[in-house]
Protein backbone atom coordinates (compact mmCIF):
# COMPACT_ATOMS: atom_id res chain seq x y z
CA UNK A 1 0.00 0.00 0.00
CA UNK A 2 1.21 3.30 -1.10
CA UNK A 3 0.42 6.47 1.61
CA UNK A 4 0.57 10.02 -0.02
CA UNK A 5 1.85 12.49 2.36
CA UNK A 6 1.45 16.33 2.45
CA UNK A 7 4.51 18.45 3.23
CA UNK A 8 3.66 20.62 6.41
CA UNK A 9 6.31 23.19 5.35
CA UNK A 10 4.12 23.91 2.17
CA UNK A 11 6.11 22.52 -0.57
CA UNK A 12 5.24 19.51 -2.39
CA UNK A 13 8.15 17.36 -4.13
CA UNK A 14 6.08 17.69 -7.27
CA UNK A 15 7.38 21.02 -7.31
CA UNK A 16 10.46 20.92 -7.06
CA UNK A 17 13.68 22.43 -4.92
CA UNK A 18 12.81 25.98 -4.12
CA UNK A 19 14.67 28.43 -6.26
CA UNK A 20 17.14 31.28 -4.43
CA UNK A 21 16.01 34.72 -5.46
CA UNK A 22 18.63 35.59 -8.74
CA UNK A 23 22.34 36.49 -7.28
CA UNK A 24 23.04 40.55 -8.42
CA UNK A 25 25.37 40.87 -11.10
CA UNK A 26 28.23 43.24 -10.99
CA UNK A 27 27.31 46.22 -8.07
CA UNK A 28 27.06 49.51 -9.77
CA UNK A 29 29.69 52.39 -8.89
CA UNK A 30 26.97 54.66 -7.39
CA UNK A 31 25.93 52.33 -4.17
CA UNK A 32 23.09 52.94 -1.44
CA UNK A 33 23.28 50.87 1.78
CA UNK A 34 21.27 50.97 4.31
CA UNK A 35 21.67 49.89 8.22
CA UNK A 36 18.42 49.21 10.28
CA UNK A 37 19.47 49.32 14.14
CA UNK A 38 17.23 47.90 16.69
CA UNK A 39 16.33 50.73 19.62
CA UNK A 40 20.10 52.18 20.50
CA UNK A 41 19.41 53.24 23.23
CA UNK A 42 18.55 49.97 24.74
CA UNK A 43 21.27 47.78 23.27
CA UNK A 44 22.88 46.17 25.82
CA UNK A 45 25.25 43.68 23.60
CA UNK A 46 27.54 44.13 20.83
CA UNK A 47 27.79 47.71 19.62
CA UNK A 48 25.78 47.53 16.46
CA UNK A 49 25.94 50.69 15.47
CA UNK A 50 29.68 50.97 16.03
CA UNK A 51 29.98 47.94 13.32
CA UNK A 52 27.67 49.52 10.72
CA UNK A 53 30.52 52.07 10.49
CA UNK A 54 32.95 49.45 10.12
CA UNK A 55 31.12 47.77 7.15
CA UNK A 56 30.85 51.64 6.16
CA UNK A 57 34.66 52.04 5.73
CA UNK A 58 35.29 49.02 4.22
CA UNK A 59 32.44 49.37 1.55
CA UNK A 60 33.42 53.06 1.08
CA UNK A 61 37.36 52.24 0.34
CA UNK A 62 35.86 49.88 -3.06
CA UNK A 63 33.09 52.45 -3.76
CA UNK A 64 33.82 55.86 -3.56
CA UNK A 65 30.40 57.11 -4.84
CA UNK A 66 28.85 55.24 -1.49
CA UNK A 67 25.55 56.45 -0.15
CA UNK A 68 24.05 55.52 3.44
CA UNK A 69 20.83 55.15 4.68
CA UNK A 70 20.61 54.84 8.62
CA UNK A 71 18.24 54.72 11.27
CA UNK A 72 16.92 53.13 14.42
CA UNK A 73 13.72 51.85 14.94
CA UNK A 74 11.84 53.84 17.93
CA UNK A 75 11.07 50.28 19.57
CA UNK A 76 13.61 46.85 19.27
CA UNK A 77 10.97 44.42 19.12
CA UNK A 78 8.21 45.87 16.76
CA UNK A 79 8.90 45.85 13.10
CA UNK A 80 10.10 49.13 11.10
CA UNK A 81 6.36 50.93 9.99
CA UNK A 82 6.41 52.10 6.53
CA UNK A 83 7.47 55.23 7.10
CA UNK A 84 11.05 54.16 7.83
CA UNK A 85 10.93 51.48 5.53
CA UNK A 86 10.26 54.08 2.34
CA UNK A 87 13.50 56.16 3.59
CA UNK A 88 15.31 51.85 2.42
CA UNK A 89 13.45 52.09 -1.31
CA UNK A 90 16.53 52.85 -3.54
CA UNK A 91 18.82 50.71 -0.78
CA UNK A 92 21.14 47.79 -2.90
CA UNK A 93 20.77 46.20 0.17
CA UNK A 94 19.70 46.37 4.09
CA UNK A 95 21.91 45.51 6.81
CA UNK A 96 19.73 45.19 10.12
CA UNK A 97 20.67 43.52 13.86
CA UNK A 98 18.80 41.12 14.91
CA UNK A 99 20.14 40.71 18.67
CA UNK A 100 19.65 43.54 21.26
CA UNK B 1 18.97 22.68 0.36
CA UNK B 2 16.33 21.82 2.23
CA UNK B 3 15.62 17.67 1.67
CA UNK B 4 12.14 17.39 0.05
CA UNK B 5 9.47 15.15 1.39
CA UNK B 6 8.34 12.79 -0.65
CA UNK B 7 4.99 12.97 -1.63
CA UNK B 8 4.17 9.39 -1.25
CA UNK B 9 5.56 6.49 1.39
CA UNK B 10 5.59 2.83 1.11
CA UNK B 11 5.72 1.74 4.22
CA UNK B 12 4.51 3.81 7.23
CA UNK B 13 7.06 2.35 9.95
CA UNK B 14 9.62 4.99 7.80
CA UNK B 15 7.93 7.93 8.71
CA UNK B 16 8.94 8.34 11.95
CA UNK B 17 12.43 8.70 11.24
CA UNK B 18 11.71 10.82 8.15
CA UNK B 19 10.07 13.09 10.22
CA UNK B 20 13.26 13.80 12.57
CA UNK B 21 15.56 13.23 9.82
CA UNK B 22 13.47 16.30 7.87
CA UNK B 23 13.12 18.40 11.23
CA UNK B 24 9.50 17.99 10.84
CA UNK B 25 9.11 17.89 14.41
CA UNK B 26 10.30 19.83 17.52
CA UNK B 27 11.29 16.54 19.23
CA UNK B 28 7.93 15.49 20.03
CA UNK B 29 6.72 12.23 17.51
CA UNK B 30 4.23 13.37 15.30
CA UNK B 31 1.71 11.42 13.13
CA UNK B 32 2.08 11.28 8.89
CA UNK B 33 0.53 14.06 7.42
CA UNK B 34 -1.88 12.09 5.37
CA UNK B 35 -3.11 13.34 2.20
CA UNK B 36 -7.11 11.72 3.21
CA UNK B 37 -6.23 13.18 6.75
CA UNK B 38 -5.59 15.89 5.65
CA UNK B 39 -8.49 16.59 2.97
CA UNK B 40 -10.89 15.89 6.03
CA UNK B 41 -9.07 18.71 8.03
CA UNK B 42 -9.29 21.29 5.28
CA UNK B 43 -13.06 20.14 4.65
CA UNK B 44 -13.89 20.49 9.04
CA UNK B 45 -12.12 24.17 8.54
CA UNK B 46 -15.16 25.41 6.21
CA UNK B 47 -12.34 26.99 4.31
CA UNK B 48 -10.74 26.22 0.87
CA UNK B 49 -7.63 24.40 1.20
CA UNK B 50 -5.56 27.60 -0.80
CA UNK B 51 -7.15 30.58 1.28
CA UNK B 52 -3.96 31.89 2.71
CA UNK B 53 -4.53 32.57 6.26
CA UNK B 54 -1.11 34.19 7.95
CA UNK B 55 2.27 34.56 7.10
CA UNK B 56 4.32 32.83 9.72
CA UNK B 57 7.47 35.00 10.07
CA UNK B 58 10.58 34.45 9.67
CA UNK B 59 10.38 32.20 6.86
CA UNK B 60 7.32 33.74 6.41
CA UNK B 61 6.51 30.76 5.12
CA UNK B 62 2.79 30.42 3.84
CA UNK B 63 0.23 29.53 6.05
CA UNK B 64 -2.55 27.87 3.76
CA UNK B 65 -5.29 25.95 5.22
CA UNK B 66 -4.07 23.17 3.44
CA UNK B 67 -0.39 23.81 4.79
CA UNK B 68 -2.35 24.26 8.09
CA UNK B 69 -3.86 21.02 7.81
CA UNK B 70 -0.83 19.33 7.42
CA UNK B 71 0.71 20.71 10.86
CA UNK B 72 -2.69 20.01 12.19
CA UNK B 73 -2.99 16.26 11.01
CA UNK B 74 0.96 15.56 12.55
CA UNK B 75 -0.70 17.17 16.04
CA UNK B 76 -3.50 14.57 15.64
CA UNK B 77 -6.35 17.13 15.46
CA UNK B 78 -9.75 16.33 14.34
CA UNK B 79 -11.39 18.18 11.70
CA UNK B 80 -13.79 20.15 14.10
CA UNK B 81 -10.80 21.39 15.85
CA UNK B 82 -9.70 23.26 12.69
CA UNK B 83 -12.16 26.41 13.20
CA UNK B 84 -10.65 27.03 16.26
CA UNK B 85 -6.98 26.69 15.04
CA UNK B 86 -7.99 28.82 11.92
CA UNK B 87 -9.23 31.03 14.57
CA UNK B 88 -6.23 31.48 16.34
CA UNK B 89 -3.79 31.41 13.63
CA UNK B 90 -6.27 34.69 12.23
CA UNK B 91 -5.77 36.61 15.59
CA UNK B 92 -1.88 35.94 15.57
CA UNK B 93 -1.78 37.19 12.39
CA UNK B 94 -2.97 40.30 13.43
CA UNK B 95 -0.58 43.49 13.86
CA UNK B 96 -0.75 44.00 17.73
CA UNK B 97 -0.18 40.24 17.93
CA UNK B 98 3.64 41.29 16.61
CA UNK B 99 4.14 37.41 15.41
CA UNK B 100 7.48 38.36 13.75
CA UNK B 101 9.05 39.78 17.12
CA UNK B 102 7.13 37.55 19.68
CA UNK B 103 8.64 34.12 17.43
CA UNK B 104 12.00 35.86 17.79
CA UNK B 105 13.18 37.09 20.85
CA UNK B 106 15.14 36.50 24.08
CA UNK B 107 11.85 36.98 26.17
CA UNK B 108 10.30 33.66 27.37
CA UNK B 109 6.55 34.36 26.09
CA UNK B 110 4.56 32.05 23.63
CA UNK B 111 0.92 32.81 22.16
CA UNK B 112 -1.73 31.15 24.53
CA UNK B 113 -4.94 29.97 23.25
CA UNK B 114 -7.69 30.24 25.32
CA UNK B 115 -11.36 28.90 24.08
CA UNK B 116 -14.31 30.34 25.35
CA UNK B 117 -18.01 30.10 25.19
CA UNK B 118 -20.14 26.93 23.88
CA UNK B 119 -17.22 25.41 21.68
CA UNK B 120 -15.96 24.47 25.14
CA UNK B 121 -18.11 21.95 25.81
CA UNK B 122 -19.08 21.30 22.27
CA UNK B 123 -15.35 20.19 21.48
CA UNK B 124 -15.45 17.98 25.32
CA UNK B 125 -12.32 20.41 26.53
CA UNK B 126 -11.23 20.64 29.65
CA UNK B 127 -11.21 23.40 31.41
CA UNK B 128 -10.12 21.79 35.18
CA UNK B 129 -7.24 20.00 36.69
CA UNK B 130 -4.27 20.34 34.65
CA UNK B 131 -5.74 22.51 32.39
CA UNK B 132 -2.12 24.35 31.46
CA UNK B 133 -0.48 20.83 30.65
CA UNK B 134 -3.63 20.02 27.94
CA UNK B 135 -4.95 17.75 31.21
CA UNK B 136 -4.99 14.83 28.83
CA UNK B 137 -7.56 16.25 26.50
CA UNK B 138 -7.08 15.36 22.73
CA UNK B 139 -8.57 19.12 21.78
CA UNK B 140 -6.75 21.11 23.94
CA UNK B 141 -3.39 19.17 23.45
CA UNK B 142 -3.82 19.07 19.65
CA UNK B 143 -4.92 22.60 18.73
CA UNK B 144 -1.95 24.35 21.06
CA UNK B 145 0.35 21.64 19.30
CA UNK B 146 -0.99 22.08 15.51
CA UNK B 147 -0.33 25.88 16.67
CA UNK B 148 2.98 25.21 17.21
CA UNK B 149 3.88 22.74 14.28
CA UNK B 150 3.15 25.05 11.92
CA UNK B 151 5.25 28.11 13.70
CA UNK B 152 7.84 25.53 13.74
CA UNK B 153 7.11 24.10 9.97
CA UNK B 154 6.57 27.43 8.21
CA UNK B 155 8.24 30.01 10.39
CA UNK B 156 11.25 27.73 10.58
CA UNK B 157 11.54 28.98 14.39
CA UNK B 158 14.26 26.46 15.32
CA UNK B 159 16.50 27.12 18.64
CA UNK B 160 19.61 29.78 18.33
CA UNK B 161 18.83 30.45 14.25
CA UNK B 162 16.96 32.36 14.00
CA UNK B 163 15.21 32.11 17.58
CA UNK B 164 17.00 33.90 20.30
CA UNK B 165 14.66 33.19 23.40
CA UNK B 166 17.08 32.18 26.33
CA UNK B 167 15.37 29.99 28.19
CA UNK B 168 12.26 28.66 26.06
CA UNK B 169 8.96 27.94 27.53
CA UNK B 170 6.62 24.60 28.05
CA UNK B 171 3.88 26.15 26.48
CA UNK B 172 6.37 26.13 23.25
CA UNK B 173 5.12 22.01 22.83
CA UNK B 174 1.41 22.88 23.26
CA UNK B 175 -0.34 26.10 25.36
CA UNK B 176 -4.22 26.27 24.85
CA UNK B 177 -6.80 26.19 27.69
CA UNK B 178 -10.73 26.19 27.45
CA UNK B 179 -12.69 28.77 30.14
CA UNK B 180 -14.32 26.87 32.45
CA UNK B 181 -18.29 26.76 31.98
CA UNK B 182 -18.56 27.22 35.74
CA UNK B 183 -17.42 30.89 35.77
CA UNK B 184 -19.58 33.37 36.94
CA UNK B 185 -18.89 35.89 34.53
CA UNK B 186 -19.56 36.01 31.46
CA UNK B 187 -17.48 34.65 28.80
CA UNK B 188 -13.80 36.13 27.87
CA UNK B 189 -14.63 36.60 24.29
CA UNK B 190 -17.91 38.30 25.29
CA UNK B 191 -16.44 40.59 27.92
CA UNK B 192 -13.90 41.53 25.29
CA UNK B 193 -16.56 42.74 22.73
CA UNK B 194 -17.50 39.32 20.40
CA UNK B 195 -20.92 38.75 20.28
CA UNK B 196 -20.60 35.23 19.46
CA UNK B 197 -22.14 32.07 21.05
CA UNK B 198 -17.85 30.97 21.25
CA UNK B 199 -14.49 32.62 20.50
CA UNK B 200 -10.68 32.27 20.22
CA UNK B 201 -8.28 34.60 22.82
CA UNK B 202 -4.58 34.16 21.63
CA UNK B 203 -2.07 36.30 23.96
CA UNK B 204 1.65 36.05 24.48
CA UNK B 205 2.57 35.07 27.66
CA UNK B 206 4.96 32.93 30.39
CA UNK B 207 4.22 30.34 31.61
CA UNK B 208 1.59 30.24 35.17
CA UNK B 209 3.12 31.61 37.98
CA UNK B 210 1.26 29.85 41.10
CA UNK B 211 -0.27 32.29 43.56
CA UNK B 212 -1.75 30.58 46.90
CA UNK B 213 -4.66 31.96 49.01
CA UNK B 214 -1.94 31.74 51.95
CA UNK B 215 -2.63 33.87 54.76
CA UNK B 216 -6.03 35.64 52.95
CA UNK B 217 -9.02 36.12 55.01
CA UNK B 218 -12.41 36.55 52.57
CA UNK B 219 -11.91 40.21 52.03
CA UNK B 220 -11.53 40.35 48.17
CA UNK B 221 -8.96 43.39 48.02
CA UNK B 222 -6.48 40.90 50.51
CA UNK B 223 -7.18 38.39 48.21
CA UNK B 224 -6.42 40.42 44.91
CA UNK B 225 -3.52 42.10 46.46
CA UNK B 226 -2.19 38.11 47.36
CA UNK B 227 -2.64 37.76 42.79
CA UNK B 228 -0.86 41.51 42.44
CA UNK B 229 2.07 41.04 43.97
CA UNK B 230 2.86 38.20 41.52
CA UNK B 231 1.54 40.41 38.92
CA UNK B 232 4.26 43.10 39.89
CA UNK B 233 7.39 41.40 40.19
CA UNK B 234 11.08 43.29 40.07
CA UNK B 235 12.08 41.57 36.80
CA UNK B 236 9.18 41.61 34.90
CA UNK B 237 8.32 42.35 31.39
CA UNK B 238 5.39 44.36 32.58
CA UNK B 239 6.74 46.01 35.96
CA UNK B 240 9.03 47.78 33.73
CA UNK B 241 7.45 48.24 30.57
CA UNK B 242 3.72 47.76 31.27
CA UNK B 243 1.81 45.92 28.30
CA UNK B 244 -0.85 43.17 29.29
CA UNK B 245 -1.53 40.48 32.08
CA UNK B 246 -3.64 37.33 32.52
CA UNK B 247 -4.50 36.63 35.55
CA UNK B 248 -6.41 33.14 35.73
CA UNK B 249 -9.12 32.28 38.70
CA UNK B 250 -10.43 29.02 39.76
CA UNK B 251 -14.23 28.22 39.70
CA UNK B 252 -14.10 28.57 43.17
CA UNK B 253 -11.91 31.54 43.72
CA UNK B 254 -14.46 33.38 41.08
CA UNK B 255 -17.67 32.72 42.74
CA UNK B 256 -15.94 33.75 46.20
CA UNK B 257 -15.19 37.23 44.36
CA UNK B 258 -17.95 36.81 42.68
CA UNK B 259 -20.19 36.50 45.82
CA UNK B 260 -18.71 39.44 47.14
CA UNK B 261 -19.97 42.07 44.39
CA UNK B 262 -17.13 41.47 41.86
CA UNK B 263 -17.50 41.78 38.20
CA UNK B 264 -14.93 40.94 35.85
CA UNK B 265 -14.52 44.81 35.51
CA UNK B 266 -14.14 45.10 39.63
CA UNK B 267 -11.46 41.80 40.06
CA UNK B 268 -9.65 44.09 36.70
CA UNK B 269 -9.96 47.38 38.36
CA UNK B 270 -8.88 46.04 41.91
CA UNK B 271 -5.86 44.45 40.28
CA UNK B 272 -4.88 47.51 38.38
CA UNK B 273 -4.97 49.46 41.79
CA UNK B 274 -3.06 47.04 43.61
CA UNK B 275 -0.37 45.72 41.23
CA UNK B 276 2.07 48.39 41.31
CA UNK B 277 5.53 49.11 42.58
CA UNK B 278 7.65 52.04 43.61
CA UNK B 279 9.53 53.89 41.14
CA UNK B 280 12.65 54.02 43.48
CA UNK B 281 12.28 50.11 44.27
CA UNK B 282 12.35 48.84 40.68
CA UNK B 283 16.01 51.38 40.14
CA UNK B 284 19.04 49.48 41.45
CA UNK B 285 21.61 50.15 39.16
CA UNK B 286 22.54 50.18 35.64
CA UNK B 287 21.87 52.08 32.12
CA UNK B 288 18.14 50.72 32.17
CA UNK B 289 16.60 51.71 34.80
CA UNK B 290 13.44 54.29 35.68
CA UNK B 291 15.24 57.06 37.06
CA UNK B 292 13.97 60.60 38.80
CA UNK B 293 16.64 62.28 36.48
CA UNK B 294 14.78 62.70 33.32
CA UNK B 295 17.42 61.27 31.03
CA UNK B 296 16.94 58.31 32.44
CA UNK B 297 12.87 58.01 32.25
CA UNK B 298 11.36 55.31 30.32
CA UNK B 299 10.02 57.15 27.30
CA UNK B 300 7.35 54.26 26.71
CA UNK B 301 4.95 55.00 30.15
CA UNK B 302 2.50 57.44 29.94
CA UNK B 303 2.76 61.39 30.45
CA UNK B 304 0.64 60.42 33.75
CA UNK B 305 3.27 58.36 35.55
CA UNK B 306 5.11 61.25 37.51
CA UNK B 307 8.75 59.65 36.70
CA UNK B 308 10.26 62.67 38.91
CA UNK B 309 9.02 61.43 42.44
CA UNK B 310 10.81 57.92 43.15
CA UNK B 311 7.27 57.38 45.58
CA UNK B 312 5.34 57.35 42.39
CA UNK B 313 3.46 54.02 42.19
CA UNK B 314 3.26 52.86 38.49
CA UNK B 315 0.75 50.30 37.78
CA UNK B 316 1.92 47.01 35.83
CA UNK B 317 -0.52 47.78 32.66
CA UNK B 318 -1.72 51.23 31.10
CA UNK B 319 -5.50 50.41 32.15
CA UNK B 320 -7.70 48.09 33.84
CA UNK B 321 -8.85 45.93 30.51
CA UNK B 322 -5.32 45.07 29.70
CA UNK B 323 -5.66 42.91 32.47
CA UNK B 324 -7.20 39.46 31.08
CA UNK B 325 -9.48 37.61 33.28
CA UNK B 326 -10.04 34.38 32.69
CA UNK B 327 -11.95 31.24 34.86
CA UNK B 328 -10.40 27.94 34.37
CA UNK B 329 -8.76 25.29 36.75
CA UNK B 330 -9.70 22.64 39.09
CA UNK B 331 -12.98 23.47 40.96
CA UNK B 332 -11.79 22.73 43.87
CA UNK B 333 -9.41 24.91 46.28
CA UNK B 334 -9.26 28.75 45.96
CA UNK B 335 -6.37 29.42 43.36
CA UNK B 336 -4.76 32.03 41.09
CA UNK B 337 -2.53 31.83 38.70
CA UNK B 338 -0.42 35.00 37.02
CA UNK B 339 0.77 35.34 33.59
CA UNK B 340 2.68 37.82 32.95
CA UNK B 341 2.90 39.18 29.14
CA UNK B 342 5.39 40.14 26.89
CA UNK B 343 5.50 43.66 27.88
CA UNK B 344 4.67 46.59 26.06
CA UNK B 345 6.66 44.88 23.12
CA UNK B 346 3.26 42.86 21.35
CA UNK B 347 1.94 39.90 22.29
CA UNK B 348 -1.53 41.24 22.90
CA UNK B 349 -4.53 39.91 23.21
CA UNK B 350 -6.63 39.24 20.08
CA UNK B 351 -9.91 37.83 20.16
CA UNK B 352 -12.00 36.15 17.25
CA UNK B 353 -15.55 34.89 17.36
CA UNK B 354 -15.74 31.44 15.59
CA UNK B 355 -17.24 31.38 12.00
CA UNK B 356 -21.11 30.20 11.70
CA UNK B 357 -21.28 30.68 15.80
CA UNK B 358 -22.45 34.01 15.77
CA UNK B 359 -20.46 37.13 14.56
CA UNK B 360 -16.73 36.72 13.46
CA UNK B 361 -16.13 40.23 14.42
CA UNK B 362 -12.25 40.65 15.61
CA UNK B 363 -11.14 42.80 18.58
CA UNK B 364 -8.05 43.24 18.94
CA UNK B 365 -6.08 44.86 21.94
Amino acid sequence: MTYRLVDPRGTTSGAGPAQLAPRPGAIPDRLTVGFLMNEVSRQTGPDFTGYTYVIEDELRGRHPDLHIVRDAKPVLSRPADRAMLEKYRDCRGVVTGLAK
Amino acid sequence: MTELLPAELDDLRDWTELAYRLRLTDGLPVFPPLREVVDDLIAGSGRRGDDLIALIPPRDGHATVEAIAANAAMAGALPEHMPVIVAALEAMAEPEHNLRGLLLTTHGCWPLVIVSGDEVSRLDMATSEMVFSGAGNRANVAIGRAIKLVTWNLGDTFPGEPVKEVFGHPGRLTYCIAESPDSPWEPLHRARGVDADSGVTVFACESPHSVAMWACDDEPRTRLAQAADAMAIRGSNNTHTMGEVLVVFTPSEARHLADRGYGRAAVQRGLFELARRRIGDIRPRGPLRPDTAPEHWYSWWPDWVDQSDEDTLVPVVEKPEDIHVVVAGADSIPWIAVCPGWGHLGGFAVTRGLPGRGSDREVGA
